[in-house]
């Protein structure tokens, strides 16, 4: 019995022990494969909060290209946040909705996270729905000057009310001996907001600057400060330095630390502007040899496309006055040189009064040169709009649907001059806007002026009593909406944040 | 011990007694010996099982505070950027910022975290880039993201 138990016991040890430590190893592995899971899971919440944030910088993007292209859809393709070795790479494509009513914007931005940088297949996918409304109140606007900036040379000068600039503000004196003069009178209690974003190159203009302050990187340069100042209220992002800004009698002078924001340039939906059209006549020319007589040519009418120049340019001695009767679309330039009063037409042709201001839209340069006669307002104290829809793009010049440029042609035209005023005169109910390009006032006065750059110099001046009209998308427009007298601050106030699950 | 036979008696008895000892002691030695074998075959393989075994547990744990790393880094790396986009894009410092004070105790005393605040986005939003590093260098953990003026905005 001994020796057989004995030898029934041969390698229990060893089976004890394999079963013992198979036991284990099983557990072991089962444990290692929970946390090998886990460690995966980890892993991919970190793919997944990389296409949120993905998600989330479409948002932003989009965000900021409605500031200027209000018909703005969204990136139908994707668009590549960043590809690297060490993080992979993200990408997001957006979808844009807006409703007129509610004048909401609803952004759909989907983000996509990459394991490697030359991977095409997510590792993870995230949606995110985020509602927006352009905030901020509607704003006083005597200037509204897009990245161009403003500029102001010799004894240029602008007086009261407020000033908006998206890129920077230079104030050059060129005058020796210049008695004291100043973008904001003394006694204004006005607001200058510089915002800085001038910068870029012809691939991603106008962005942020981004130069080293205090110096040259600073968005307000004064030169000549003897003579030379700012009074008012000062907001201008980046700027440090603060000499000859003063707070004038109601102003704070110079705010440190102080974020201006970009102003939205305001928009005209030329398209609607040009089929409100109701008639088409040939462009035309009021000079030595037709410039007499008391019918048209002298009269721009109403709702009328005018399919090449328009020239007021009598010989000298001779009167060759103009009279806009309503909303006018010019093929062409508009050109006006020597004697002979502008105004705005008291009553439209069922004799109603015209009170608001008609809009000369102008696909060519506004040229006002050597012209020593007013642009007056009608009875009713309404003068007009021009605005010259001119740039380097010759396919946007011809086509009533671009409202916008992309940066390389933005970046080109932006110093190109396409409203130029230099009349001995003044023009102070009258708004001059160039859509793509400088407006320049070397001479005379205007009421107000808004550009991608403007530049006031010599005796130039705005002085007048006229605003910007602006806002956004339907607030110009239709045809015939009040003078709205103002433009809008970019700031955009989110109503709603979503994550969308499929 | 036993014996497997009856009760005996006498010197037969002794003598079978002898025989029967020196015969089961022969035996015993033998199966001693084959035990002996047994147990140190059983004892290797065995350290050898349970050396595995608590090779395999170390590195269930290692695994299991790489994952909590991960997470926790992850959630900061994340509450940072939210952090930044609180403050708005204007109040941060463009370039490397160390943020090593900022991390959670639960990561370990070598885990290093740097913010850099990166090239214009879009408008005056910046990409905003974190990074989380632990176990010499050798972990990380990096997400980038968009501050804007505030938060979203651009």
């Amino acid at each position: 019995m001994k020796r057989l138990s004995i030898e029934n016991q041969r390698g229990y040890a060893l089976v004890f022990i394999l079963v013992i430590s198979s036991a284990f190893l099983m557990i072991g592995l089962s444990i290692a494969s929970v946390v090998a899971a886990r460690y995966e899971s980890s892993k991919r919440n970190t793919y997944v909060e990389s296409a949120i944030l993905a998600a989330d910088a479409g948002v932003t993007d989009t965000l900021n290209v409605l500031l200027t292209q209000q018909n703005f859809t969204g990136y139908d393709t994707n668009k590549q946040m960043y590809a690297d070795v060490d993080k992979g790479k993200a990408e997001y494509s957006t979808e844009v909705t807006y409703d007129e009513t509610s004048e909401l914007y609803t952004i759909t931005s989907t983000g996509y996270a990459y394991r490697t940088p030359s991977a095409t297949t997510p590792v993870n996918t995230k949606t995110v729905e985020v509602t927006a409304s352009l905030g901020g109140q509607s704003i006083p606007a005597r200037v509204a000057a897009g990245p161009g900036g403003l500029v102001v040379n010799g004894d240029g000068a602008i007086g009261g009310e407020n000033i908006w600039v998206n890129g920077k503000v230079q104030i050059n004196s060129g005058m020796v001996g210049s008695t004291t003069w100043t973008i904001l009178g003394p006694n204004a209690d006005t607001t200058l907001s510089v915002a800085n974003k001038g910068c870029g190159d012809s691939t991603n203009y106008p962005i942020k600057c981004t130069g080293p302050r205090p110096g040259s990187g600073e968005p307000i340069q004064i030169v000549n400060t003897g003579n030379n100042g700012i009074y008012g209220t000062v907001c201008a992002t980046d700027q440090v330095t603060n000499t000859n800004i003063f707070p004038g009698l109601g102003g704070q002078g110079f705010l440190y630390n102080c974020d201006a924001p970009e102003v939205i340039m305001p928009q005209y939906d030329r398209q609607e502007l040009y089929d409100s059209m109701t008639q088409t006549l040939p462009g035309f020319a009021c000079d030595r040899y037709n410039h007499e007589g008391a019918t048209p040519p002298y009269i721009l009418r109403a709702n009328t496309i005018y399919s090449g120049n328009v020239t007021y340019a009598p010989p000298t001695f001779q009167n060759c006055g103009g009279v806009i009767e309503g909303n006018v679309y010019i093929r062409g330039d508009l050109n006006f040189s020597g004697i002979g009063g502008i105004v705005v037409a008291d009553n439209d042709s069922n004799g109603n009064p015209i009170t608001k201001p008609p809009i000369v839209a102008v696909e060519g340069k506004i040229n006002i040169a050597n012209h020593w006669s007013n642009f007056a307002p009608n009875s009713h104290g309404v003068g007009a709009i021009f605005i010259s829809f001119n740039s380097t793009s010759t396919a946007c010049n011809t086509n009533p649907s671009c409202n916008s440029l992309p940066s390389n042609h933005l970046y080109n035209s932006v110093n190109v001059p396409t409203v130029t005023f230099a009349a001995d005169s003044t023009a102070v109910s009258y708004v001059f806007y160039s859509y793509f390009g400088t407006v320049r006032v070397t001479n005379g006065t205007v009421g107000a002026v808004s550009g991608q750059r403007i530049e006031i110099a010599s005796n130039g001046g705005l002085l007048g009593g006229g605003f910007l009209t602006g806002g956004i998308n339907k607030d110009s427009f239709p045809v015939g909406d009040a003078f709205g007298g103002k433009v809008r601050a970019a700031i955009w106030n989110i109503v709603n944040y979503r994550q969308v699950f499929p | 011990m036993t014996h497997a036979g009856g009760a005996l008696t006498g010197s037969q008895s002794y003598a079978e007694g002898d025989y029967s000892m020196h015969a089961h002691t022969t035996k015993r030695s033998h199966e001693h010996g084959i035990t002996l074998i047994e147990l140190v075959v059983s004892i290797t393989v065995g350290a050898i099982f349970i050396a595995s075994i608590i090779g395999l547990f170390i590195a269930i744990g290692s695994s299991q505070r790489n994952v909590w790393y991960l997470d926790v880094a992850t959630r900061t790396a994340r509450s940072e950027i939210e952090n930044a986009r609180a403050k708005g894009v204007n109040l941060l410092t463009e370039g490397n910022t160390d943020i090593t004070n900022n991390l959670p105790s639960a990561l370990p005393q070598d885990a290093t975290g740097v913010m850099n605040v990166g090239s214009v986005f879009a408008g005056r939003s910046r990409l905003v880039t974190v990074t989380i590093t632990w176990s010499g260098g050798a972990k990380n953990v990096t997400l980038t993201g968009v501050v804007g003026r505030k938060g979203l905005i651009p």
